[in-house]
């Protein structure tokens, strides 16, 4: 494989271009964990809004509690993963026993919020999941997926010496052939659509020191797919973004406020309502009524 | 018509296939949506896009234009029928999602939905007037019923509500998109896919058009029409379904090509017209607007393929 030079190269590379960006952030010694409550964690989240808007970095705050929508991913990750070692029953049924599984014997905080709902709550969730699994099985080629798939995956890469980890979420791997698989059902643009691939590409590299063969990128609401080799460009990519998110990130932490930058994602940003520019921009002095 | 959805689902089923060679009609049909709107988007700035084209801004602007910019700048809030919509929504959900009946008042059932989702808007709304809440619990009630005379849907569809898609035209410019009530078969199943709209009123011309566009848009998206479309009514527990044909799909598509000419002149800042249509009823225009029709009943403060 010719990409093992420079999975093993990125490691060193990625290093010396963030430890700088993260001079601010806690030093760890060789070997220890660093305090979760001061691990800068750099998700695609961060990375996203990195691209996007420095300055909406600062709003973030502490996870505000679980929703239906926030459960999809993962209880219909988990329905897929369940549909590919050979279950058949109804997607229904399906995610029923999983969301009944995760209550009765995770103690995540999801585990305990589906503990706290009703039959009108629980049924929201199950139609979140069912909705993503039968979408997947709908926009993938093949179905059962290759041996060595698996559904619900994530890389981790610690920054040597730093308080600071690189995370990426991936919906499917498929370790044999090395690819990854990334699911979205959110409109975005083309940058958008290849930090997508970037990212969990530069992650996986890092975290396993191999590179993966290749990344796709499968549009749950409109079925567009898009799928790339990775190469190095698209490392190359990956590092850029994981110098201005850590850069971004690090700033929002622990430096004065970063420029706004107001665009359609104010609406989801959680300082829309103490942001002037952003504010601006969402009340329609940049916005053509019919756009949303 | 009342029947029960298993024997609509059958019926849909074993119909005659109304689209035999489905593939030249879908590329006709995007052609002409895509030739629409890029005439629509053309010389907007990139800050504008993209320009959305939900089912309700479908028939706002062939309603009437100054509706539809009154709409879109205002936003929708919540309304009795808005909220009553929502509430059948969560059962219709728990009817198929559920696993069986709920115990306990429907409008609970509901409630927990909304809570899950955080939707506090809707629940802070619920509280606000205890008559009005009374009012709601009993509808609720009845639809509860309603559905239970529906009776239940063969797992074997896979049933799903809530399910999205999304048809992007002029590379993204104008964007198409659909939350369906409830979807069953197509795609992994072996089984056609239906459509099913649930409306907490009865069923409406209006309907059946904002029916016909998700079958549109369906077909665009998943490169093959539904066989069918239903159209439920808990108000008055009774369905009706029809095939989708040619036809269909291209009356829909008219009807969007209209509206995105509309749009662009609009947009190319054209004053919007004014028409008297049903909407008069609730309209915010209405007590300075010079097309405004009299009220010939009571205002029953809905919305264009919203809520009813």
């Amino acid at each position: 494989m010719g990409g093992e030079p420079r999975a093993l190269t990125l490691r060193r590379e990625a290093a010396e271009v963030l430890a700088p960006l993260a001079g601010l952030t806690l030093v760890v010694a060789p070997g220890a964990a660093a305090p979760f409550d001061q691990l800068v964690r750099i998700r695609e989240h961060q990375v996203d809004r990195a691209a996007e808007c420095l300055a909406s970095l600062a709003h973030e705050s502490e996870f505000d509690g679980w929703r239906a929508a926030f459960a999809r991913r993962r209880l219909g990750l988990a329905v897929l993963e369940r549909m590919r070692k050979g279950a058949s029953a109804d997607p229904s049924r399906i995610a029923r026993d999983v969301v009944d599984h995760e209550r009765r014997t995770s103690q995540s905080g999801l585990a305990s919020w589906l503990g706290e709902l009703g039959p009108g709550g629980a049924a929201a969730v199950v139609r979140e999941a069912v909705w993503f699994a039968v979408a997947t099985r709908a926009a993938v080629r093949s179905w059962p997926p290759g041996d060595g798939t698996r559904f619900g995956d994530a890389f981790t890469w610690d920054l040597p010496g730093r308080a600071v980890r690189l995370e990426a979420a991936v919906d499917a791997v498929t370790r044999p052939t090395r690819s990854l698989l990334v699911l979205t059902s959110a409109l975005d643009d083309d940058e958008g659509e290849r930090r997508d691939l970037a990212w969990p590409a530069f992650v996986a590299t890092l975290s396993t020191g191999q590179m993966p063969n290749d990344v796709t990128r499968l549009d749950l609401t409109s079925g567009d797919r898009r799928r790339i080799p990775v190469t190095d460009d698209v490392l190359d990519e990956g590092l850029t973004l994981a110098a201005r998110a850590v850069e971004a990130v690090t700033a929002a932490w622990f430096g004065p406020p970063a420029p706004t930058a107001p665009g359609r994602w104010c609406e989801r940003c959680p300082g829309r309502d103490t942001c002037p520019p952003g504010r601006r921009w969402l009340d329609g002095g940049a916005r053509n009524p019919h756009a949303s | 018509m009342t029947a029960t959805l298993a024997a609509l689902l059958e019926e849909v089923a074993t119909a005659p296939v109304p689209i035999a060679d489905p593939g030249p009609v879908i590329d006709e049909l995007r052609d002409r949506l895509e030739t629409a709107a890029t005439e629509a988007v053309d010389g907007l700035g990139a800050e504008h896009l993209p320009v959305r084209l939900p089912k309700a801004r479908v028939a706002e602007l062939l309603a009437c234009e100054q509706l539809a910019v009154t709409a879109s700048a205002s936003g929708r809030s919540l309304s009795e029928p808005v909220v009553r919509g929502r509430i059948l929504d969560r059962l219709l959900h728990h009817h198929v999602h559920g696993g069986g009946p709920a115990p306990g008042p429907a409008l609970a059932v509901a409630v927990g939905a909304f809570e899950a989702e955080r939707d506090d808007e809707v629940v802070a709304w619920l509280d606000h007037d205890p008559d009005l809440r009374a009012r709601l619990a009993e509808d609720a009630s009845g639809f509860a019923e309603r559905l239970q005379t529906l009776g239940p849907i063969d797992p074997a569809w896979w049933p799903r509500c809530e399910d999205r898609l999304r048809v992007d035209l002029a590379d993204g410019a104008v964007v198409c998109a659909a939350q369906l009530d409830l979807v069953a078969g197509g795609g992994p199943t072996g089984r056609p896919m239906v459509i099913l709209e649930a409306k907490s009123g009865p069923f409406t011309a209006d309907h059946r058009d904002g029916l016909f566009w998700y079958a549109l848009l369906a077909a665009l998206r998943h490169g093959s029409p539904p066989r069918g479309v239903i159209g439920w009514s808990a108000w008055e527990g009774r369905a009706w379904w029809q095939p989708v044909t040619a036809d269909v799909l291209r009356g829909a598509a008219t009807r969007g090509e209209e509206a995105l000419a509309r749009l662009a002149a609009l947009l190319g800042g054209r004053a919007p017209d004014r028409t008297a249509c049903r909407a008069c009823a609730w309209c915010a225009e209405r007590p300075t607007c010079p097309a405004a029709r009299p009220l010939d009943g009571g205002e029953d403060g809905g919305g264009f393929g919203d809520g009813w």
